[in-house]
């Protein structure tokens, strides 16, 4: 119970933190005129969206973790976010002035790549990781042809999708929000069956469970979650990978504790990253990519040291 | 085929003596000088971008800034090469080939100068080179008589998404503080820092400089709009190749930048 306290302690921290801090230090609690302006005009809806973002992708990391029976696992780790960075890259090239564009093309590109994965979900786990993995390599080469081919204008864009980018968020904030919250609905409704999944398919099987529908769900799910994630802010890496191991060390592995753990440790993180990237090196940024593996490196391999049996 | 390669090796080796006939103008500013100069006949050949004067349009293609195809190059017979940095992809093959690389990157309207001047003798139109550089100077010093006193705070929007400007250590922040402006982020000690629409609201530019690449101005204005009064912002826009190529047209640039400046200064 403690363990809960001390989260949702955290995350207060972590949001304060996120209006408050920037190249100036503003008071949410009592700002006026232009400050105000800066709080909840430009840098709440830059925090939401963050939160939203790192939440959708730990969830989703979860999902593949046990999908895959693989801790490797990862949203990226199927090809999803190659296909997204080939559609987004695509569209930057053959629209170059509208703004939606790369947002759309990163729609569309990331379903490409999920459509391609679902082909091997019924193969089992490894067979579909390895087809995910090999369909990566691809999308990860057509990406290199069209950045070779891409007009040098293009590049600062496309370099700083790739890494990850709150600021040019286009998707309504409210979307993003209410996509964070069904996604932890429906992961708390599956939370069960993931237990047991854990347990191995055979378990799963005599236990009832129907293995083959419930790996196409959580395919769909997981996939779906990561699309958005991407389209909102681009490839950002590191948080789906670590936050769900992160809230396996904290809370233990049953599900029902790990996702919402994940969806609100992923929002932290990637809140406290994106503050830490536009303050650093104030008034100048960071990519927000690079903020999350510099943060969350050091605590979870400490954590992983300390439980080590 | 193999007496014919050996020609063109042969041809290509012998270091020259005299001025340089074929030219290869590896960057679109070292490709405008040479036209400047009078040395339009002796280029060889050029590679994209390099698209003024029109006629540049019409010179052989031998890659990008980025890379020359070596063999493209060759084929051209070229005895020297204008080249942004020795690190451009083919330019040490060339070199080994005999082809004399000169680098040309300068920095401020001084390297630009010199640079002009080093292609006039090599290419035999010292003269020219000499006279156009005189006639620069004199327009940069009318500049700086003109320059606004009370220097105005300028925000460069080098590009809008991710939000680039140019900094400290920039070629164009030293252009504006020519001009007559105070680049508003000239504290930070990078050449194009990625910053946040908040930090230049705090600001408060007097000016926005729009270099217009593929842009519309108008929605541009708009964006700035939402959070800058505007009675307190003046929107200029600026054709980027006057200013981002460290050319003969780079006088023109900050011509324009210090009328800018100065009709901001006297409308406060």
């Amino acid at each position: 119970m403690y363990r809960l306290a001390l989260t949702l302690a955290l995350l207060a921290v972590t949001l304060y933190l996120g209006l408050a801090a920037g190249e100036q230090w503003l008071n949410p609690l009592h700002s006026s005129g232009q400050d105000s302006v800066i709080l909840w005009q430009l840098r709440l809806p830059r925090l939401l969206t963050a939160f939203a973002v790192g939440g959708m992708l730990a969830l989703a990391g979860a999902w593949f973790q046990v999908l895959l029976g693989n801790p490797l696992a990862e949203p990226y780790v199927l090809g999803v976010a190659g296909s997204a960075s080939v559609g987004a890259v695509a569209a930057l090239m053959w629209i170059p002035d509208a703004t939606w564009a790369m947002s759309l093309g990163a729609f569309v590109g990331a379903w490409i790549g999920i459509i391609a994965v679902m082909f091997f979900a019924r193969l089992g786990a490894n067979r579909m990781l390895l087809a995910g993995v090999v369909l990566a390599a691809f999308w990860a080469a057509l990406l290199a042809l069209l950045l070779a081919l891409l007009p040098e204008q293009g590049l600062f864009r496309a370099f700083s999708w790739m890494m990850g980018d709150l600021s040019a968020s286009n998707l309504p904030i409210p979307l993003l929000l209410i996509a964070w919250i069904i996604a932890l609905a429906c992961g708390l409704l599956l939370a069960r069956t993931l237990d047991i999944l854990l347990l191995g398919e055979r378990h799963a099987e005599a236990l009832g469970v129907d293995v083959v529908r419930l790996r196409r769900q959580l395919l769909l799910l997981a996939s779906a979650v990561t699309a958005l994630a991407v389209t909102a802010a681009g490839t950002i890496g590191f948080v789906g990978l670590v936050i769900p191991h992160l809230m396996r060390l904290l809370f233990g592995s049953l599900h029902r504790a790990v996702l919402p753990a994940s969806a609100i440790g992923g929002g932290a993180l990637l809140v406290l990253a994106d503050t830490a990237a536009r303050t650093v090196i104030a008034p100048a940024e960071l990519p927000v990519g690079i903020l999350t593996a510099v943060l969350g490196v050091p605590v979870f391999l400490y954590l992983l040291l300390r439980r080590a049996p | 085929m193999r007496a014919w390669l050996l020609g063109i090796l042969m041809l290509t080796s012998t270091t020259p003596v005299q001025a340089a006939d074929r030219i290869l103008a590896l960057s679109p500013h070292a490709c405008e000088m040479l036209y400047a100069i009078g040395a339009a006949a002796q280029i060889a050949g050029a590679v994209s971008y390099c698209d003024y004067p029109a006629a540049a349009k019409q010179l052989p293609r031998i890659g990008s800034y980025q890379g020359v195809n070596v063999e493209a190059a060759l084929r051209l017979q070229p005895d020297a090469a204008v080249v942004l940095n020795r690190h451009v992809k083919g330019v040490e093959q060339l070199s080994n080939m005999g082809v004399t690389i000169i680098v040309s990157d300068p920095h401020n309207m001084e390297e630009v100068f010199r640079d002009i001047d080093r292609l006039g003798r090599l290419t035999g139109h010292a003269k020219q080179a000499q006279q156009l550089v005189a006639a620069q100077r004199k327009r940069l010093q009318q500049v700086r008589r003109q320059a606004a006193k009370q220097h105005v705070r300028v925000f460069y929007e080098l590009w809008p998404d991710p939000l680039l400007t140019a900094g400290g250590l920039s070629f164009i922040n030293a252009l504006i503080t020519e001009a007559g402006g105070n680049n508003v982020f000239a504290a930070i000690p990078m050449d194009t820092p990625h910053v946040n629409v908040e930090s230049v609201i705090r600001a408060k530019p007097q000016v926005i400089i729009i270099p217009l690449e593929k842009r519309k101005m108008v929605e541009r204005r708009r964006f700035w709009r939402r959070w800058l009064h505007k009675d307190s912002v003046t929107f200029a826009a600026i054709n980027p190749d006057i200013l981002h190529r460290p050319g003969p047209r780079l006088i023109d640039g900050v011509e324009q930048l210090q009328r800018i400046f100065t009709a901001a200064a006297d409308r406060k």
